[in-house]
């Protein structure tokens, strides 16, 4: 009890932990973020600030500049003229006289920064006053007027006349915010000397007081820091609203049903579960049922293939005895001959069904491997023409008025060439269809495989009508067709095209009303090291068959007969039907003649293949691999590393067997 | 039409302010005697108070710095003045408009020294001319930077000075004669030339005051008064020589006339062309009395440049009068073509 009273408080305090590492992960980076861009924002403000300050100073100063050059330009026009110089360079009856002249030219200088003026001469030990007008204020500076000649000079002049000019504070400062309009008074700032030099413009300065102005220059960019403050604020308030929300559907999605969940079973009661949760569980059943579609699905292929197994199996099964009829029909001469074509005939269909259930097979398991098929490999063309031939009599299988033979013997046997073998495959089917074409619904094509010089030929020969010569002269050109209501003109030069790129030819010879001969010229390829391209047979020999097929071994009886007909040589026997006899005999034998295996890859009802009979009993260097399904890449890689070499078990009736020295 | 009301505007402001402030001419309800003077000498005050107290009366003098200014001021404010002190060569000049013979101010003339008296003497002035005061150029130099000699030509001083500092007068009359041309018979242009390719090397400045120029390292040699040189000696730059060069020293005078036959202006005149006055006056002016007089100089250099004046005097040719005609055309040449120069000069 103590355990059921206290994992609610744990989920609770479990649940307030991963709430409070939420808002951690949501607020502390941002709260980080906030405080390094505060610290890296106040850093660039204060040096931004340091810098405006040092700008707005010189701004300030380089504006007192430009008023006081200002001012001094209308005190050298006003010095400069005649008039004025007249004036001060004149005694009082003098004076009296052009004082309306000089008050015009003083109209002149437009200064409303002038509140007055005081004039006087100093010089030779003689001060005299000339003139002052206008109000005194408690800011002035004390002008040099220095002649040379008429001229004003205040580099050579002599300096005999001091002009003080009297300035009014509020109209300076206005002055100065009309040359720049930034400028501001200002209560606490810290006050300006503007008369800080000796100089005013062009004009030396004797005597001044100081002008001490509080005026700054308006700092436009302050509010850089409130719009960075409010940028900040908004941050921090999303950031706050962000975890509520997230804490809330916490709440909401988690811990509130955990909750329920929790105390639902602590209370022995159901907890009513909302719409949202029903309809997620009905997403959830949904998702499982498609699953298991899904598992279905993959069953199905799985059986399928088995299946595809079983056929190759059943077709393994019944060639190696339809081989052997076929054999026995064609060399007995008891039957009459209707009744051998009849029964040969059947066996053919019974062939064609087998390879027909094989070919399905075949072409499943090749589909996927077309890339493969693109490249230009070393091919068993016996192989791949039995098939192609087999493709056509199942296609012609209701017109028995139409036969498509494949005729192969001994040097048919073992010829490779390089070719893509879906190329091959469509060139040769295309051509037996021209001949069975041209056949006009009645007739013979015969499909047959030689080698002559290393130049394998593979001729197509059909009794039908034949070509004309003007047209068999341009067979093989692009676009061009002979007979055909909906020919392309694409087969032929498709099938020339191909040939003279593995370094082929292809032929056609015809004459009309007697029949048409497409011969494939191929190079022929190396024999590969897995295949066995011949039996070599010495005397004595002995020569052990080891299969589960009777009708296999019927066909090794006949050919090791017909072999020692034709040679002196003696060659015995041996036939076992199961790996089990094999070894017994091996354990037992106590001979010492020179022995071949023939061994087939399986046997009915053992797990143990020919392959690991052979490794198991370590006779590898005499065995050879006697197998239907040559073409399995497992078997021929595993046959090349353990160097047994492999002979395919449909020809057996037409392998080479030699006589050894 | 908007800125001359407001030019009228300003003025009747301007004028009331003038009218209510107090002007400083003195309360004393005394007669004014107007006189127009070169600049400097009658500030002191004894001038004033010599004159008032002889006279009864008040002067107010305007001053004039050159010539050219002496001329535009008499022409434009003449019936204000009643006494003149101007430079003899503008005589010529000014004479038809200032003779007035029932003065009797020329008898002072009696007492000059012999030789200025032959002077006067020759110039035929009028009654109410006399002489005020009488001076020389001469080559105040910086024995530091320059040597001469009073048998160096002209050649040889601008030579000597090189590349060094020239102060010249601003009166082109002056500075022509170091050209030793006559000026009644000279084209501006003969003229220009040949002073261009006189002082082709120097960095020429033309002042008539003392100014910043003289205490200049590079300062060679100024051609001017003995009164500049005397105070630039004696105030500044103590080891200054002034030299009275035989050919190119020559004796100008300051003229005194009496425009108006008013007593006050008459009782100035004689005041101001007396021995007594004129004697005294050489102290403040630092030029010479006509009277040949040393007695009342207190300034040893001034007394020391007085004797070899008046030893040198008969030796030294006078400045001669020129007419306006010439002496305008001579100055329009002077600040059209040596402003120029002077301008090309500076900038280089």
């Amino acid at each position: 009890m103590k355990y059921t009273d206290e994992k609610p408080d744990k989920i609770k305090k479990d649940l307030s932990s991963f709430k409070k590492a939420i808002s951690n992960s949501i607020l502390f980076p941002l709260f980080l973020s906030i405080i390094i861009s505060s610290i890296l924002f106040l850093g660039i403000y204060l040096q931004d600030n340091a810098k405006r300050e040092a700008f707005a100073e010189q701004d300030l100063q380089a504006t007192n500049k430009i008023f006081q050059s200002e001012l001094s330009e209308k005190l050298a026009i006003l010095a400069s003229s005649n008039v004025f110089f007249d004036f001060i360079t004149s005694g009082e009856v003098t004076r009296k006289v052009i004082l309306p002249h000089f008050l015009e030219q003083l109209t002149t200088l437009q200064a409303k920064s002038i509140t007055g003026f005081k004039i006087w001469y100093n010089a030779f030990g003689v001060k005299k006053d000339i003139y002052k007008f206008g109000k005194p204020s408690k800011q002035y500076a004390t002008l040099k007027l220095c002649y040379a000649g008429t001229y004003l000079d205040n580099k050579y002049g002599s300096c005999y006349y001091y002009m003080r000019v009297f300035l009014s504070r509020q109209a300076v400062i206005n002055n100065l915010q009309k040359i720049n309009n930034n400028i501001q008074s200002c209560e606490n700032c810290h006050p300006i000397n503007l008369f800080d030099s000796f100089k005013l413009g062009t004009f030396i300065i004797s005597d001044k007081s100081n002008f001490f102005v509080k005026i700054k220059v308006d700092e436009k960019h302050d509010h850089i820091f409130y719009y960075y403050l409010i940028i900040m604020i908004v941050l921090l308030f999303f950031a706050i609203f962000n975890r509520n929300r997230v804490h809330r559907l916490i709440n909401v999605v988690i811990t509130k049903p955990l909750e329920d969940l929790v105390n639902g079973i602590k209370n022995n009661t159901l907890p009513l579960l909302s719409e949202q949760a029903l309809s997620e569980i009905n997403y959830l059943v949904e998702q499982i049922l498609i699953w298991k579609k899904q598992l279905e699905k993959i069953r199905e292929i799985e059986k399928e293939a088995a299946i595809g197994q079983l056929t190759t199996q059943v077709v393994h099964d019944i060639r190696s005895p339809l081989s052997a009829l076929e054999m026995a029909i064609q060399s007995t001469t008891a039957l009459p001959e209707d009744i051998r074509i009849l029964i040969r005939k059947a066996v053919w269909r019974i062939h064609d069904i087998a390879n027909g259930l094989l070919q399905i097979n075949k072409q499943l398991e090749t589909a996927s491997q077309n890339n493969q098929n693109d490249i230009a490999t070393s091919q068993l063309l016996t192989s791949s023409i039995n098939m192609i031939v087999v493709e056509k009599r199942l296609q012609l299988y209701s017109n028995s008025s139409i036969e498509i033979e494949s005729h192969f013997d001994a040097s048919s046997y073992g010829l490779f060439a390089k070719v893509q073998v879906s190329e091959f495959n469509r060139l040769l089917s295309n051509l037996i269809n021209n001949a069975v074409e041209a056949l006009d619904k009645k007739g013979k094509v015969i499909v047959s495989l030689c080698c002559i010089e290393n130049n394998i030929k593979i001729t197509i020969i059909d009794n039908g009508k034949g070509i004309p010569p003007e047209i068999l002269k341009k067979l093989g050109q692009r676009g061009l067709t002979y007979d055909k209501q909906n020919g392309s003109g694409l087969g032929l030069h498709h099938a020339k095209m191909c040939m003279e790129r593995w370094s082929g030819q292809l032929n056609i010879t015809s004459k009309l009303n007697i029949g048409t001969i497409a011969t494939l010229s191929l190079p022929k390829a190396e024999i590969p090291s897995w295949f066995l391209p011949n039996i070599p047979l010495s005397d004595k020999q002995l020569l052990i068959v080891i299969d589960d097929d009777d009708s296999i071994h019927e066909i090794w009886k006949k050919r090791i007969r017909e072999f020692q007909e034709t040679t002196s040589l003696t060659i015995y026997l041996k036939h076992f039907y199961s790996p089990e006899d094999l070894k017994l005999w091996i354990m037992n034998k106590s001979d010492h003649l020179s022995v071949k295996y023939l061994c087939d890859y399986e046997f009915i009802g053992h797990s143990e293949t020919g392959f690991d009979l052979i490794i198991n009993e370590n006779i590898v260097e005499y065995s050879v691999l006697v197998t239907s399904r040559f073409e399995d890449h497992n078997i021929i890689n595993k046959c090349i590393k353990e160097k047994i070499n492999i002979m395919p078990k449909e020809f057996a009736s037409i392998v080479p067997l030699i006589e050894q020295q | 039409m908007r800125h001359f009301i407001l030019s009228i505007l300003q003025s009747i402001f301007f004028t009331s302010l003038f009218l209510s402030q107090p002007s400083f001419s003195t309360s004393e309800n005394l007669p004014e005697v107007n006189i127009l003077t070169w600049w400097g000498y009658l500030v002191s005050p004894w001038v004033q108070e010599t004159i008032m107290k002889q006279c009864h009366v008040k002067i107010s003098f305007d001053e004039f710095y050159t010539n050219d200014d002496f001329l535009r001021r008499f022409h434009e404010y003449k019936n204000l003045y009643d006494i003149l002190i101007f430079p003899n060569m503008d005589y010529v000049a000014l004479k038809n408009e200032i003779i007035n013979n029932n003065s009797d101010i020329y008898k002072n003339a009696e007492d000059y020294e012999k030789y200025i008296k032959r002077n006067y003497d020759q110039a035929k002035y009028p009654h109410n001319i006399t002489y005020f005061l009488i001076s020389f150029n001469g080559f105040l130099y910086n024995p530091n930077t320059i040597s001469l000699s009073k048998k160096d030509t002209i050649n040889q001083i601008f030579e000597k000075a090189n590349s060094k500092i020239v102060i010249l007068s601003e009166e082109p009359i002056y500075v022509f004669n170091l050209l030793n041309l006559n000026i009644n018979q000279v084209t501006p242009d003969q003229a220009f030339s040949q002073f261009a390719a006189l002082t082709k090397n120097s960095k020429i400045i033309v002042t008539n005051t003392i100014s910043d120029a003289y205490g200049d390292p590079q300062f060679a040699f100024a051609y001017t008064w003995p009164g500049i040189a005397i105070y630039a000696i004696e105030t500044k730059y103590k080891n200054y020589r002034f030299m009275i060069h035989p050919k190119f020293s020559l004796v100008s005078a300051d003229l005194l006339a009496a425009l108006n036959n008013r007593k006050s202006t008459q009782c100035v005149a004689n005041v101001m062309s007396s021995k007594e006055f004129l004697s005294k006056m050489q102290n403040d002016a630092l030029y010479f009395s006509p009277y040949g007089d040393s007695n009342h100089i207190t300034d040893s250099l001034l007394r020391q440049m007085h004797n070899e004046f008046f030893a040198s005097l008969p030796k030294l040719k006078w400045f001669n009068s020129i007419s306006e005609k010439k002496y305008s055309e001579l100055n329009r040449a002077w600040y059209y073509y040596f402003r120029l120069y002077l301008n090309n000069e500076q900038s280089k």
